[in-house]
């Protein structure tokens, strides 16, 4: 496997990759030597999940996402292997569960007498290829980089499992209400950090992929490929697509000036009213593909000679997070609500020059009570314009 | 991959040597030489450093390890001169510093270190200089005030205060006195309340600001103490006309890894871990004073 490249954005040129040679591509991805994952239906969701090959995808399904709600189904054709593959959004999960996995053991301690024997256990990640990423995720990824790769003490674990992971992005065509990839500069095509990356055309007869390489590894896995050169009429149809998913993003609010917005946004009487409806249950956070939060715990066994050091998923909402000896800062929802918000739109960009958003929208379609970080921007936003005038005076 | 940003390494590891224990963050066992206790809930513990030196700054931390039971961030309140013992000096206040406290002599803690932005050792040269400590916050600050001290021409006046909530709870009693008893150096306690035997002042650490004969346009202020303290301490400070770049604070929050990763110890839009614990005032006085940040 190479891994001199990773998810470069040197675009080959776009070829046509017929729908029915998807398994093909898939096939040559494990011939690879790749562990296979991709989109598939659990509990009744779409999750980044293993499967064995192009069968096990959500073919034929569509979701709809609002705030606080969630369903997807097969789209009314009746026949199983019938529809298009990816004409749903993201579900739950996200790469993060695979570049940064909820739960890891990170070290392992033994003691006899006076002696400690400290070791790293060895990472158990095989090379992965992860199907179906959009470009919010792949935003995610670059996130991810900046802040467990690109700073003052790189993650090895992360950066090896980067390594050996290969992206497969796919282009939004129906995104859903709770999707603002293009508020945050993104979407809803994939523009970069791929190895592969494919655009769904067409249905029945017309069905068919257009397809580019990103990097070494996907120019490589495309040569082995059927393909054929893209038509004027196949790009044509692919830009016409991806204009229809722009236009359905282009409802949302402008969030360009969330930074600074919220940047002074400490007192805003708008935390309150939100605390009033916040459960500070974590799911934001949990689904979010781009909160790093993680907790470190020991693990001893009975002897008390061996310890295990835990790393797990951790988020701003728990009472743990903020603890110092006699209390937690964040006592209050008010506070935790806070942190989360202007870390994420605001403080990320003085602590990482970029925002820690992707837009994928997965805190809002998660949020029990349907919590809209579009709506309390605007809010926020808001209160500060009534509040200026006053102030000017 | 994206470049390095330049300033994403703002705070990059200045001292010469990299922390022990990167990449992964593995702790080195390290043996406890001398033990001390210092108040009934606080006591020091000397370490014996494996492959001296331990090179560090005044005001940087290390974290310990208390076998199986967990790590804590803990200031290092001292090192020889050949850096081959380093020194911390831990309240037990909860599980982590319990443990570490119930080790004696020839008991082993895990160190991985050393973390963070120290003192301004460098910018304070050649200026007057006032260090205040409330509390435990005298760890910390110790290695500036030997430092200091121990390279008295290279500063103007020093001026080091100290406040503890009684004369018992005072730390390294027998070394204030040295410093006391020095020409060179004006030094005052007080303790928030005491018996009739004790002759010192008593009331808050505030009230000696006043009495800094310092130049405030060429003053520089360290101070290390609870939140509160570090809060009056800025208004006095102004007061006696320093303005916020010249006042240095040390900040605490929940730390579970000390380089960046964790997210615990977020203030703002600065990681405590590595863009302090010290900030100059300025740098942090736009949330300081925000609840619950
Ligand atoms: C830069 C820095 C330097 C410091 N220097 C010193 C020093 O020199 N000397 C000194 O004595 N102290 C110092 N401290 C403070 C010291 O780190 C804390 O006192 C110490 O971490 C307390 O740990 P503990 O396990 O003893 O306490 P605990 O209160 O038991 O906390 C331990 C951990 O358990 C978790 N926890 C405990 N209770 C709860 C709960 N109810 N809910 C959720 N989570 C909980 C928290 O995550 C916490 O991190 C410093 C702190 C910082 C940030
Ligand atoms: S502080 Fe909160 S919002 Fe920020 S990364 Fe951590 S869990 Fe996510
Ligand atoms: S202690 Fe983990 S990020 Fe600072």
């Amino acid at each position: 496997m190479e891994t001199s490249s990773v998810g470069n954005t040197n675009t080959g040129s776009i070829h046509v990759l017929a729908a029915a040679d998807l398994s093909a591509l898939l096939e040559a991805i494990v011939a690879e030597g790749y562990r296979l994952v991709g989109p598939r239906i659990r509990n009744g969701t779409a999750v980044l999940d293993e499967i064995s090959g192009a069968a096990q995808l959500p073919r034929g399904y569509r979701d709809s996402q609002r705030p606080g709600e969630y369903r997807i189904s097969a789209n009314g054709s009746g026949e199983t292997n019938a529809g298009r593959y990816f004409d749903y959004v993201v579900g739950p999960t996200s790469v993060k569960r695979f570049l940064y996995p909820p739960r890891r053991k990170v070290l392992e301690a033994e003691r006899s007498g006076g002696q400690w024997k400290i070791t790293e256990p060895a990472d158990d990640y095989p090379p992965t290829a992860i199907v179906g990423l959009r470009s919010c995720d792949l935003a995610a990824v670059r996130i991810l980089d900046r802040v467990l790769l690109n700073d003052i003490y790189p993650d090895p674990v992360y950066a090896a499992r980067r390594k050996a992971t290969l992206m497969i992005g796919v282009d939004c065509a129906h995104p859903s209400e709770t999707c603002f990839c293009t508020s945050m500069g993104g979407g809803p095509s994939v523009e970069s950090g791929y190895d592969l990356n494919l655009t769904e055309l067409g249905d029945g007869a017309t069905h068919r992929f257009l397809i580019a390489a990103g990097s070494d590894r996907g120019e490589k896995l495309m040569a082995s490929l059927r393909l054929s050169t893209a038509t004027s009429d196949d790009l044509a149809a692919g830009a016409a697509q991806r204009k229809s998913a722009e236009a359905a993003l282009a409802q949302n609010p402008p969030m360009q000036d969330a930074r600074e917005v919220l940047a002074n946004a400490w007192n805003s009487t708008r935390w309150d009213s939100i605390a009033q409806r916040c459960m500070a249950c974590a799911n934001c956070t949990m689904s979010c593909p781009t909160c790093f939060c993680v907790d470190i715990e020991d693990e001893t066994d009975l002897t008390g000679e061996h310890a295990d050091r835990w790393q797990t998923w951790d988020s701003c909402f728990t009472m743990g997070h903020s603890y110092v000896h006699g209390g937690a800062v964040r006592k209050e929802t008010t506070s935790r609500y806070r942190q989360w918000m202007t870390h994420k739109l605001s403080s990320w960009h003085d602590q990482f020059e970029m925002s820690g958003c992707t837009g994928c929208g997965r805190c809002i379609t998660w949020c029990p009570v349907g919590i809209d970080i579009r709506e309390e921007l605007a809010a926020i936003r808001t209160d500060q314009k009534t509040d200026v005038p006053e102030a000017a005076q | 991959m994206t470049e390095v940003n330049p300033s994403a390494v703002r705070s990059a590891v200045r001292s010469a040597t990299l922390p022990i224990g990167l990449p992964a963050m593995l702790p080195t066992p390290m043996r406890i030489k001398r033990r001390m206790r210092d108040t009934p809930d606080t006591f020091t513990i000397v370490l014996d450093v494996p492959q001296p030196p331990f090179v560090l700054e005044a005001g940087q931390f290390n974290m310990l390890y208390a076998f199986g039971v967990g790590e804590v961030p803990i200031s290092i309140s001292g090192v020889s001169k050949n850096g081959g013992e380093l020194v911390h000096t831990i309240r037990d206040v909860g599980t982590v510093t319990h443990a570490l406290s119930l080790l004696r002599k020839d008991g082993v803690v895990g160190v991985r270190g050393p973390y963070g932005r120290g003192w301004p050792l460098e910018a304070a040269r050649g200026k007057d200089v006032i260090l205040a400590a409330g509390g435990i916050g005298l760890a910390p600050l110790r290695p500036a005030i030997r430092h200091v001290l121990d390279h008295r021409e290279e500063y103007g006046r020093v001026v080091i205060l100290y406040g503890a909530r009684t004369p018992q709870d005072m730390l390294y009693l027998p070394e204030i006195q040295k410093w006391r008893g020095r020409l060179d150096t004006k030094m005052s306690v007080t303790v928030d309340r005491a018996s009739r035997k004790w002759l010192g002042n008593v009331g808050v650490i505030t009230q000696l600001v006043a009495a800094s004969r310092v130049d405030p346009d060429e003053t520089i202020a360290m101070v290390c103490g609870p939140e509160i303290m570090m809060h009056y301490m800025q208004i006095h400070l102004a007061k006696l006309g320093l303005p916020n770049d010249q006042i240095y604070v040390s900040m605490e929050r929940n730390m579970k890894c000390a380089i960046g990763r964790c997210g615990h110890c977020q203030y703002g839009g600065d990681f405590i871990c590595k863009d302090g614990p010290v900030f100059t005032f300025d740098e942090i006085a736009d949330r300081f004073r925000v609840r619950a940040l």
